[in-house]
């Protein structure tokens, strides 16, 4: 059943009121005007209570229209977007206002929670990485190595047939190792505790670079200011992301990331490859949000987004893609 | 060739020593979990030849080498180390060991370098080489500069394993007057302010793990 707008709620009660007044009163006054109720008294009757129900209805829509504004700020609200508050206008009736505060207190509430609790979420996460990396390290390939030593010295031993096979569970336990020492470094950006933001970085693109055999670039401008653990690592993982995007999808053929410290902090990565279409953003977001270790569009825009920052991706087919995070004035 | 070995993990010394001591000309006469363990039955054993992880608690491998090298002069120090991080090799090459070897390696080069270093020469597998020239020739400086002196770096490490002063002394063999006028000037040098700060500060100097 569709319901009733409050709008003809309102104005059928008032036509009903206005209706039967104008009625009652005709009906009363019939003994000592006559007239009242011949057909041109009827007729100047029911103009006068129609033209009472427009201007009503005109006026009730005007005092109404605030409300359906408000519901409108609420349909369409995005949390992904922050700072985004509902107004109501200067001559709205007090109850829109209170309403409207309240919506807006509400979505403050909302906004911080989601804040907090991503934060939480994220520092979790790069524990939990951090956990799984140091077992990787410390466990996994100490038991490798262990592996390795037996294999050489069973070797020695070993009749001939048996070496080259010998040999090769050899390499490939050294390869493991490799892997393993890949994906802890990935899991767990050390370089960044050790040797701070740029030349993590600068070594991630070169490491990239060389991985892949794509061209790469890396730059930086400006005087580095105090960043937070917190907005390094965004940086940091944004830097990531972006790369493994591109190694994954771009087929493309050079990567140039510029890091710009001139008036607030920037971080840009675009590529020379295939791009994709605006509207296939959606796609390309839903497609890589449920990628294991991977954060994906909307993750990278969930972390810019707790440190305050912004992301921006612009790409086109043929035209390859570039992605922007800006954090505040620096 | 007499060999001590020393590693936190007993596997990794499990194999070593099943490797080592199959070769004719090689025996493991010491085994250590950590520096200190390290140092003190290289003391009591005098090896020709140590082999020390560059990551152990209490003391690392860097710091067991240098007190080793200063009270045993004649004997060889070989590093055995998970990282190619170029700041490793150089603090390994500065605290007297002659040799480099990564774990991932150790099937190829782990005997020849045992050799290389009991002949008294350098050894440096291709993957090290290749980690400290890629450094060198990306960075402008001519390796890190240490602030600390050795001690300092020793009783640091310590007290970021949340050692106390007593027990520092005793490690080290100190007064525990010293370690506290050691603590006080590692905070002075570094410009901190706690406890905190030096644990962070030896995390990422490589001295513990997080």
């Amino acid at each position: 059943m569709r319901r009733s707008t409050l709008l003809t709620q309102v104005l059928a009660v008032n036509a009903v009121l206005v209706g039967v007044t104008a009625l009652v009163a005709a009906v009363v006054a019939r003994d000592r005007l006559p007239d009242a109720t011949s057909g041109d008294g009827l007729l100047v009757l029911a103009l006068t209570v129609s033209s009472a129900i427009l201007l009503n209805s005109l006026l009730l829509r005007a005092r109404l229209e605030p409300v359906h504004r408000l519901a409108k700020a609420m349909r369409e609200v995005d949390l992904s977007r922050r700072g985004r508050r509902a107004e109501a206008p200067r001559h709205a009736a007090r109850e829109v206002q209170q309403l409207t505060d309240a919506y807006n207190r509400m979505l403050e509430r909302l906004e911080a929670e989601r804040r907090e609790s991503g934060r939480a979420v994220l520092r979790a996460q790069e524990v939990e990485r951090s956990r799984i990396a140091q077992d990787l390290h410390d466990e996994v390939n100490q038991a490798l190595t262990a592996i390795l030593l037996r294999l050489s010295a069973t070797l020695a031993d070993a009749p001939w047939g048996l070496r080259s096979e010998l040999q090769g569970t050899q390499e490939l336990v050294a390869q493991a190792m490799d892997e393993l020492l890949a994906l802890a470094r990935q899991l767990r950006p050390t370089a960044l505790d050790d040797h701070g933001l740029v030349p993590a970085l600068a070594s991630q693109v070169a490491d990239f670079g060389r991985r892949t055999g794509l061209r790469t670039s890396f730059s930086h401008t400006g005087e580095i200011p105090q960043l937070s653990d917190e907005e390094q690592l965004v940086i940091f993982r944004v830097t990531q992301e972006s790369l493994s995007n591109i190694a994954k999808h771009a087929r493309a053929r050079a990567v140039e990331v510029q890091l710009s410290f001139v008036g607030r902090t920037l971080l840009r990565v675009c590529d020379d490859g295939a791009g994709f279409e605006a509207g296939a953003a959606t796609r390309v977001r839903g497609r890589m949000r449920g990628r294991p270790g991977g954060l994906g569009l909307n993750g990278m825009r969930e972390r810019a987004l707790l440190v305050g920052g912004g992301l921006e991706i612009r790409s086109a087919p043929g035209n390859g893609t570039t992605i922007e995070l800006t954090m505040g004035a620096t | 060739m007499r060999i001590l070995i020393a590693d936190d993990h007993g596997i990794v010394r499990g194999g070593l020593k099943l490797l080592i001591d199959r070769q004719p000309d090689m025996e493991v006469v010491a085994e250590a979990e950590d520096g200190v363990d390290a140092f003190e039955q290289a003391l009591a054993a005098r090896p020709d030849l140590c082999v020390l992880d560059v990551s152990m608690p209490r003391m690392t491998g860097v710091q067991a080498a240098r007190q080793i090298r200063a009270h045993l002069p004649a004997t060889h120090i070989l590093a055995l180390s998970m990282h190619d991080d170029e700041r490793y090799v150089f603090d390994a090459l500065k605290a007297g060991m002659s040799g480099y070897v990564l774990k991932r390696e150790v099937d190829s080069a782990l005997l020849n370098a045992i050799r290389a270093v009991n002949r008294g020469d350098a050894f440096l597998t291709n993957a090290v080489e290749r980690s400290l020239i890629r450094d060198w020739m990306s960075s402008d400086s001519d390796g890190p500069d240490e602030p600390l002196s050795p001690r300092e770096q020793e009783v640091l490490k310590l007290i970021a394993e949340a050692h106390t002063n007593k027990q520092i002394a005793e490690i080290l063999h100190l007064a525990e007057k010293t370690v506290e006028s050691h603590r006080a000037n590692l905070l002075r040098k570094l410009g901190m302010r706690d406890r905190v700060e030096l644990v962070r500060y030896a995390i990422r100097r490589g001295l513990t793990e997080a």
